[in-house]
């Protein structure tokens, strides 16, 4: 999204990144500077663990297939080595 | 302020995060002020939730599943006015169930409606904007979607974005 973000900015329109839309306008108008961090009220009503166990009855992104099935793939993913997409998989 | 972006990631998730994110160069982040109050400015919504029209071509799930160190780099336009019964969201890193049945979730058109009803912001864009949020691999969603977005809503006037992450 930063990168997408980074693009928008210079071709002129200000931006913010956000996930709750009451939030937007005051981070909007209190952003002054590059980088700034706005803390808003919002609390997210779950824990992380609870958020994570919410969609474990989902299918699991193809990534997560392959890297149980060849875990040895996980150092690639973790130094950013991506295959290229002709050999990967 | 301390701010822990990794809070609601699994342990492999935030260490490989973490190591792409120490792996970035430092360089200047591009900043845009308002040049006019909120209430006068057109606002653009962009989602990495994998928004697509029903009557859009979908974002290649297919193509993921074959490769999955590839992300469809693609963007899809949403327009304004469109509701949970129009679309699909194809990303699956997410749960897409909040999304597909309040799209507001991932791509808060009515929110920014109310918005401009409440004289805060000026008039939502006509058209907004999605992408996939999992792409590994960034050049062609950076060097072609990214600038076909920003084309689309300078041409549009858009005066500020708001994005969204899935």
């Amino acid at each position: 999204m930063g990168l997408v973000q980074r693009v928008i900015e210079v071709s002129g329109i200000p931006t913010v990144a956000l996930s709750m839309i009451p939030d937007l306008t005051r981070a909007l108008a209190t952003a002054a500077a590059p980088d700034t961090y706005v803390e808003l009220t919002f609390e997210w009503p779950e824990s992380p663990a609870e958020a994570r166990n919410a969609c474990r009855d989902l299918p699991e992104p193809p990534i997560v297939v392959l890297l149980k099935k060849k875990p040895w793939l996980l150092e690639r993913l973790y130094s950013g080595r991506v295959p290229d997409a002709k050999v990967a998989g | 302020m301390a701010i822990d972006l990794y809070r609601f990631l699994d342990f492999a998730s935030r260490q490989v995060m973490k190591a792409w994110a120490s792996r970035q160069e430092s360089v200047a982040v591009p900043f845009t002020p308002l040049t006019k109050p909120l209430r006068e400015c057109t606002v653009a919504l962009v989602s990495t939730a994998g928004v697509a029209c029903n009557d859009d071509r979908p974002f290649d799930q297919e193509g993921e599943r074959r490769n999955p160190w590839w992300g469809d780099p693609t963007f899809r336009v949403i327009p304004l006015g469109t509701t949970e019964k129009d679309v699909r969201l194809y990303d699956m890193h997410i749960d897409p169930r909040f999304g597909e049945s309040d799209l507001d979730v991932v791509l808060p058109m009515r929110r920014l409606t109310e918005l401009h009803s409440d004289g805060v912001i000026g008039p939502p864009a006509a058209r907004h904007y999605s992408i996939m949020g999992y792409i590994l691999e960034p050049t062609e969603l950076v060097e072609k979607t990214a600038p076909a977005i920003a084309e689309c809503m300078c041409a549009e006037r858009v005066d500020a974005a708001a994005l969204f992450p899935a």
